[in-house]
């Protein structure tokens, strides 16, 4: 088995496709206000057409690349290219002030591909176990896995309890439209013809990510360009200084990498929430804390690893349980289904090639981000030159023919329009998206798996705490939901001045 | 200026009520209390409780203490930028069908590209080389059928 997988991960057209799309992932990464979903949301049309591997391959690659990336704006800037750098911006600006642009940066891309590394081998070493317990699920644990998944995400997703609730039921009437799985009844498609197979979700990921931003790009273009700081530190110089660095601190980097990976498999916290974390902890425990915020070479390496390794962790609950942990493989669950694979525990039973061949994937990515990390570290001036004039109508068509050209069908125009709008508006009042994401995705596996689980038992609702499994995750869901309310309350008896709450 | 939480807090109770409402009207599964209208009822009474929630924090915060001056004057560039995304959008997709993809794209970023102020023989460079990058990948490579429109006579 293990001669078939290496061909397949190393098969040049494998290799080919990684490398573009983490030349792509690099770009997109790197220019500020581009997120590192908004690039996988334009990727999802071209790797449609794609064998599984190749096309998750390339989502991959392209996430990782873009979340190191975002530290190049970040440190040039002082804008995160992606949310996932914001944690360290400063640290990372105020040392490419001093002069040490090249170092932050190499800084970055070393603990990147560590952190990367170090969450693909624990996603390799814990995702199987799990499947093994997962096998022996039915439509209860699953019915409560999704529950889970979505009182998690509320949990995390920064906002107060109602707007990350709202923004939940949002999620879930959207996944409403469409005919239902009982009894084939059409809900909410005001007699169209291509809403009775429900939003289709790639146009929606393209609307809430990619047209969303235009919008908001659009509205900035009077504001003046950011002065770019110039590296010209020796590049030699520069990535011996990373080196030292990065083994001054291992402990920090080991650390923020094992830490980012356990709270990227948190369903609705990605690659932002684990740096921010990651960071904290480096302060806490770190060799000087009164460095941190004011270039802590420290500070950089423990988002940079944390960030990166988070979109492995991100992959555990996805691949075992089919269920998504950050927005990104959310929609790479969208892409397996629509190939006809259906992401859960049968897949390691199966097909345990094609999931080796994805952990082969993912290592080789982190490898490859090297070198082309280098290249556009050195390009970085010139990347982050590209006017947001040019690329805000380009992004738009790309956006509206690659919703097009997966859904085939002009509807799938008018969802990213009316969903875009949506995303755009939630944004601007403070609520935030991921659950509503995962109430998307989520939404229709309860919905089936508790109409099921009720066809079964009869509609007797105390079936779904009479297996084992079932009963405990029952139990830890309802435990979730009781902080939730204790939360909520305490926010309204006490609530947060207005200014506090934009920032998600 | 009105707190914006009353606004959303307004919306997401009307929206939430609507879906709630047409909820009823769906059949229900032989022999249950419920059926297809379960989940829908569910998020939009959802919607509801989180909408009234987030209009009482708006009432109770009131109008936010005087928005922090305007740094500049303000201009009404982005609100027409972004009117003018969102008529693109729209033009694309009525258009698509009849006049075929090259006649709704190569406007559409012209027209964008002129109103961010690209200089015009730029803008129509990059219009006609964005236009036929996408023909290239899309119709091209990915065999995405893209409709020909108006220009099926000389379709390729």
């Amino acid at each position: 088995m293990l001669t078939e997988v290496l061909l397949t991960v190393l098969a040049p057209n494998n290799l080919a496709i990684i490398a573009a799309a983490t030349f792509y992932g690099c770009f997109v990464g790197a220019v500020p206000g581009l997120t590192a979903t908004m690039a996988v949301a334009l990727l999802v049309p071209f790797t449609f057409f794609l064998d599984p591997i190749p096309a998750i391959s390339a989502i991959v690659a392209t996430t990782t690349t873009a979340i190191f990336a975002g530290d190049i704006s970040g440190t040039l800037l002082r804008i995160p290219g992606t949310p996932a750098s914001a944690a360290y911006v400063d640290d990372a600006h105020i040392l490419s002030q001093s002069g040490k642009a090249r170092t932050s940066l190499f800084v970055s891309l070393i603990t990147a591909a560590i952190g990367g590394v170090v969450g693909v081998i624990i996603l390799m070493m814990i995702a199987p176990q799990l499947a093994r317990i997962a096998i022996s699920f039915s439509s209860y644990e699953t019915f409560w896995l999704a529950c889970l998944g979505l009182t998690c995400a509320i949990f995390v997703g920064g906002g107060t309890v109602p707007k990350s609730f709202a923004s939940l039921c949002i999620g879930l009437a959207v996944a409403c439209v469409g005919i239902d799985v009982a009894v084939g009844h059409p809900r909410y498609t005001f007699g169209s013809f291509d809403l009775l197979d429900g939003i289709s979700f790639i146009p929606a990921m393209i609307g809430i990510f990619a047209f969303s931003e235009v919008l908001r790009n659009v509205q900035i273009l009077d504001k003046p360009q950011e002065t770019i700081i110039h590296a010209t530190e020796k590049v030699g110089a520069a990535l011996k200084g990373a080196l030292k660095a990065v083994f001054t601190y291992p402990v920090t980097v080991a650390r923020s990498s094992v830490l980012g990976t356990f709270v990227g498999a948190l369903p609705g916290a990605g690659a932002d929430i684990a740096a921010w974390i990651a960071y904290a902890l480096a302060r806490r425990f770190g060799k000087n804390p009164e460095k941190f915020g004011k270039g802590s070479l420290e500070g950089v390496a423990a988002g940079g690893s944390a960030n990166n390794a988070a979109i492995g962790g991100a992959w555990t609950p996805a691949l075992v349980f089919g269920i998504p942990g950050d927005s990104v493989t959310a929609i790479a669950i969208g892409v397996l289904l629509l190939k006809g694979m259906t992401p859960g525990p049968r897949i390691f039973i199966d097909q345990p090639e094609l999931t080796s061949a994805l952990f082969g994937s993912f290592l080789v990515a982190n490898v490859m981000m090297v070198p082309v990390g280098i290249l556009a570290i050195l390009a970085s001036t010139f990347i982050l030159k590209v006017p947001r004039a040019v690329m805000a109508p380009v992004i738009l068509l790309f956006s509206l023919v690659g919703a097009f050209a997966i859904a085939g069908t002009v509807t799938a125009v008018w969802i990213v329009l009316a969903l875009g709008l949506v995303g755009y508006y939630m944004e601007k009042v403070g609520i935030p998206l991921a659950p509503a994401i995962l109430g998307i995705v989520l939404g229709k596996i309860i919905e089936d798996n508790f109409m099921v689980s009720m066809i079964k038992a009869q509609g007797d609702l105390s079936a779904f705490f009479e297996r084992q499994y079932s009963m405990v995750l029952g139990i830890i869901t309802l435990g979730l939901w009781a902080l939730l309310i204790l939360r909520a309350v305490r926010e309204i008896a006490r609530p947060k001045p207005q200014a506090e709450e934009g920032l998600e | 200026m009105i707190n914006k939480d009353i606004v959303t807090g307004a919306l997401l109770i009307g929206f939430g009520g609507w879906f709630a409402w047409e909820a009823q009207s769906f059949p229900t599964m032989g022999g249950m209390t419920y059926g297809p209208g379960l989940f829908p009822t569910i998020a939009g009474l959802g919607l509801v409780l989180c909408g009234t929630l987030i209009l009482i924090t708006g009432l109770v915060q009131g109008v936010p203490a005087a928005a922090a001056p305007e740094e500049e004057p303000r201009s009404n560039w982005p609100l027409i930028n972004a009117l003018a995304v969102i008529g693109c959008v729209v033009f694309f997709a009525f258009g698509l069908d009849i006049l075929g993809f090259h006649l709704v794209a190569f406007p559409l970023l012209l027209v964008l590209l002129l109103l961010f102020r690209i200089v015009w023989w730029k803008a129509l460079i990059l219009a006609g080389f964005v236009t036929m990058l996408v023909h290239l990948i899309f119709y091209s490579f990915l065999h995405v059928p893209l409709p020909w429109g108006l220009l099926e006579p000389i379709a390729w």
